[in-house]
């Protein structure tokens, strides 16, 4: 569906997007307090957040429509943002992939396609409205009205409308959110596609952290209004900041264990200490991280891992997750259990859980 | 009366709180619509400031004078009964045209609606020229119920064809009969789009002068008109005035009070068909009944005037000169109030839609009380403010302009409202990201999208204007004639024949616009679907 052949030229050179602790406050309700993150060149990031953490207006800021109280915004080398001048958006070169798609209803998809192109420059440049449908895989469609498409192909028309002026710079914010399931999947990897293999440096805005990390090169948490962790999908996952961050970036038991050097001993039995380099070392009482996929179900009671009682299953064709309530004085949470596969363990059982591979701890806050 | 389709329920419901805030402050809009409000305001700023000239001991004697409660008593009983009776005949012809199997239904709702655009009393002028019997308090009722029931089957009509039919489904599967699905889930539903209507009619009722006149029955409003226009008589008028607005007032709070808290929605936005009833058996009778209201509401005024056309041959009929110079002088007026209360309702809406506050929010509703101000208090108001501080406008062209404009403001707003909405600011924030200048975005974005609603706030109120009377006869520049005053010059005096083809004309020049706006209130719901 995308050819990656045409894209090089929709990339522009100059790229890379600078945040350097900016501050925004509506009224007196304080949005952003001090967000600095900065984009590399050609690459996808994503700003992760729970719906009104800030992310939105981040990214209105960036594309001008919205003016910041303090700090800057640094595109290609050159400050479009600061405490003295801003840029108008439509000097900034920053294509804006908004949720809704927001196409121009009275114009055809061709006319939405080339409305940032001058007519001096489309002659010049030959019909490229064509050419960014075609890389977006709705060639032939030019002359739809927007209400003709259904919503992954309205999404698309409007990314190939931003990539017609070939921005510095692409934002999107939740542009899967408003397609379904089924779509939602199809549309981001074509996306994901169409952005990568035209090294299009870009900033994408989602509360999904399943697409976050599934779709972008570098993943920013940003939680009460500055950037909470950023780093590379796998690194996040594995090393996050702190326990709350764990639990945000996925499904994550957090339990009551002992560090002793590289050991940390768990209810699941001892495991092997993960060196996190975005935290302080720890050692004596903690709170260990062990991912429901590390776990082991077992039913007969060796007596080395975990007891505990099904207490549901939940089959999702590729895998199976089973929470288990844990037969513990210590820690009385649920276990999280993800396996591979179909697991017919009865609600009710008796099991014992042992895990595998290494654990992250922290300190065990006081009291 | 006018084309009223949309009621506040419509005009304040939902506008997008999901957007994020914005925080440069629209100064210059909230100067701007701060003016519109404060013009507005005139008219109620003289009610008081008459009856303060006047005295409070002395409007006490005179409200409660025997005469006073007897216009009272006409007033709130004729409106009681017509609106009730419109109530009825509107809805069921809305159901019976949206929700039934009903043979030629596309004709019928053209047909039901058209009486909109015959004005209030040249529907009583059709009848009291053929049927002299027709007058006092029954006349009075029949003609105004066949004149304003359209108020209420044009937005009831219209929340039919939006409602959900899968409510109804849902409630015969609970177990409830035919009649209570109806009453409790078909009629609920309809019920803020009722009560909206019933609001227009009222209003009209309280404001009507020239169908009241000429059917002999006295109420609030041609008694004003009487001592302001006649006798001179400023403290009775003054003290009419005041009674007039508080009651108008009144309805407009007792709807606030009727509509209560809960809110009507369908939480699904799949389109599915309508709901079609089998009508049966009673096929012939709904027909009957249908041909009846449009011949008596449609055929008796437009028969009339041919009657009298064909009757008058050309010894009594008025020189086509001045039939042709009253109808430019009424287009021009009437383009001129279009294009007014369009401008002024602008920045009011751009407030409202684009920086939605409780702030803004308030200052809408607060222009919009003014429907509740009948046309010929503005008219006084108006001419008073004029003698007492700008004596060139006087019963000058431009004043008469400003009049029209104040008195259907409501429908400016309503329309410009629905077509800002259609435009929202993601698009130019788009737009401008897309490297385009702000010019040019109002230009390619803007203005494509928010002309169809403009030109429709233009229509509603020209052809609204082209068909007023009551506000005419007070402000006409001396010596001009429009064809309302025209028209009317000739019925007072008699004259049927030299009338007709006044009334005539007036209807033809409102009838463009009404299939014009027809069309676009039409295809507005699907238009809005596509769009989200």
């Amino acid at each position: 569906m995308v050819r990656p052949a045409a894209l090089s030229r929709w990339s522009s050179h100059v790229t890379g997007l600078r945040i350097t602790d900016l501050h925004k406050a509506f009224g007196s309700q304080a949005v952003l307090t001090g967000v600095s993150l900065s984009v590399p060149e050609g690459s996808l990031t994503a700003i992760l957040g729970p719906s009104g953490s800030g992310k939105t207006t981040l990214l209105r800021v960036v594309a001008g429509f919205e003016r910041a109280d303090r700090g800057t915004v640094e595109l290609g080398g050159r400050i479009v943002e600061d405490a003295d001048h801003a840029l108008p958006p439509e000097q900034r070169g920053i294509g804006y992939v908004p949720q809704e798609g927001s196409l121009f209803p009275h114009l055809t998809v061709a006319a939405n396609v080339s409305f940032g192109v001058q007519r001096a420059k489309r002659k010049k440049l030959g019909s490229n409205a064509d050419e960014l449908l075609e890389m977006v895989g709705l060639a032939g469609l030019g002359g739809r009205y927007p209400h003709q498409l259904s919503g992954g192909q309205q999404q698309r028309v409007a990314l190939a409308r931003a990539l017609a002026i070939r921005p510095a710079l692409v934002l999107l914010d939740e542009p899967f959110s408003s397609l379904d399931a089924g779509l939602r999947s199809s549309v981001r990897s074509d996306v994901q596609g169409v952005l990568r293999s035209g090294g299009i440096t870009a900033l994408l805005v989602t509360h999904d952290q399943d697409e976050a990390l599934s779709i972008a090169d570098q993943v920013a948490v940003i939680r009460n209004g500055i950037i909470g962790q950023h780093g590379a999908p796998q690194d996040l996952y594995d090393h996050p900041v702190d326990p709350a961050m764990a639990r945000f970036l996925g499904d994550a038991n957090l339990v009551t264990a002992t560090v002793d050097g590289e050991r940390v001993t768990t209810p699941f039995g001892p495991l092997a200490l993960r060196i996190n380099p975005v935290a302080r070392s720890c050692s004596g009482p903690a709170v260990a991280l062990v991912r429901p996929e590390q776990l082991v179900l077992s039913t007969t009671l060796s007596g080395s891992g975990l007891r505990g009682v099904v207490v549901r299953t939940e089959f999702h064709g590729h895998d199976t997750v089973i929470t288990v309530d844990p037969r513990s004085t210590v820690d009385a949470a649920p276990i999280t259990i993800r396996a591979e596969g179909d697991l017919a363990v009865p609600d009710g059982c008796e099991v014992e859980i042992t895990a595998e591979g290494s654990a992250l701890a922290w300190p065990a806050r006081a009291g | 009366m006018s084309l009223a389709a949309t009621t506040e329920a419509d005009l304040l419901g939902p506008i997008d709180v999901a957007a994020p805030p914005r925080t440069r402050r629209p100064l210059v809009l909230w100067l701007l619509a701060i003016l519109v409000a404060a013009l507005l305001a005139l008219p109620l700023v003289y009610v008081v400031v008459q009856a303060a000239q006047t005295g409070w001991s002395e409007i006490v004697q005179l409200v409660f004078r025997r005469f006073t409660l007897t216009l009272l008593w006409n007033t709130i009983r004729l409106s009681a009964v017509v609106t009730a009776a419109c109530a009825v005949i509107g809805t069921a012809a809305a159901w019976l045209v949206e929700q039934t199997d009903l043979p030629g239904r596309r004709f019928w709702a053209v047909a039901v609606v058209l009486p909109v655009a015959i004005p209030d009393f040249v529907i009583g002028f059709g009848w009291v020229s053929v049927v002299p019997a027709v007058h006092g308090f029954f006349g009075a009722v029949l003609v105004m119920t066949l004149a304003l029931y359209p108020l209420i089957y044009l937005p009831v009509a219209a929340s039919f064809r939006g409602s959900d039919p899968g409510q109804e489904e849902v409630a015969r599967s609970l177990g409830l009969s035919r009649l209570e699905t109806f009453r409790r889930v078909t009629l609920a539903q309809a019920r803020p789009a009722l009560l909206g209507g019933c609001v227009l009619v009222s209003l009209a009722l309280l404001a009507e002068y020239g169908a009241f006149e000429i059917l002999r029955y006295q109420t609030l409003t041609t008694e004003i008109f009487f001592e302001s226009q006649r006798s001179y008589n400023i403290p009775v008028a003054s003290s009419l005035s005041l009674i007039l607005v508080v009651v108008s007032f009144a309805v407009l709070g007792g709807e606030a009070l009727a509509r209560g808290k809960g809110r009507v929605t369908r939480t699904t936005r799949a389109i599915r068909a309508r709901n079609v009833h089998r009508l049966g058996r009673a096929t012939a009778a709904a027909l009957a009944g249908l041909t009846a209201l449009v011949v008596l509401a449609l055929g008796v005024p437009i028969g009339v005037i041919i009657y009298w056309l064909v009757r008058g041959g050309s010894t009594t009929l008025p020189a086509s000169t001045s039939l042709v110079g009253a109808a430019l002088t009424t287009a021009g007026y009437a383009a001129a109030a279009g294009g007014l209360a369009t401008l002024l309702a602008l920045p009011v809406v751009l407030l409202t839609v684009r920086h939605p506050r409780r702030s803004t929010a308030t200052l809408e509703r607060g222009t919009f009380v003014i429907q509740a101000v009948p046309g010929l208090i503005i008219a006084l108001a108006l001419v008073f403010f004029s003698i007492r501080a700008v004596q060139p406008l006087y019963l000058s062209p431009p004043l008469l302009i400003v009049g029209y404009s104040i008195m259907f403001f409501p429908l400016a707003l309503v329309a410009v409202r629905t077509s800002v909405a259609q435009a929202p600011l993601a698009l130019e924030d788009v737009a401008r990201s897309l490297g385009r200048r702000r010019v040019v975005v109002w230009w390619r974005i803007v203005l494509p999208l928010v002309g169809p609603g403009l030109a429709a706030a233009f229509c509603l109120v020209f052809l609204s204007t082209v068909t007023e009377l009551t506000l005419t006869l007070v402000m006409v520049p001396t010596g001009v004639q429009t064809l309302a005053t025209q028209f009317w010059a000739y019925t007072s005096g008699l004259s049927y024949a030299a009338a007709a083809p006044y009334a005539g004309i007036m209807i033809a020049i409102a009838v463009l616009p009404s299939y014009i706006l027809g069309r676009w209130f039409d295809r507005l719901p699907s238009r809005a679907g596509r769009l989200t």
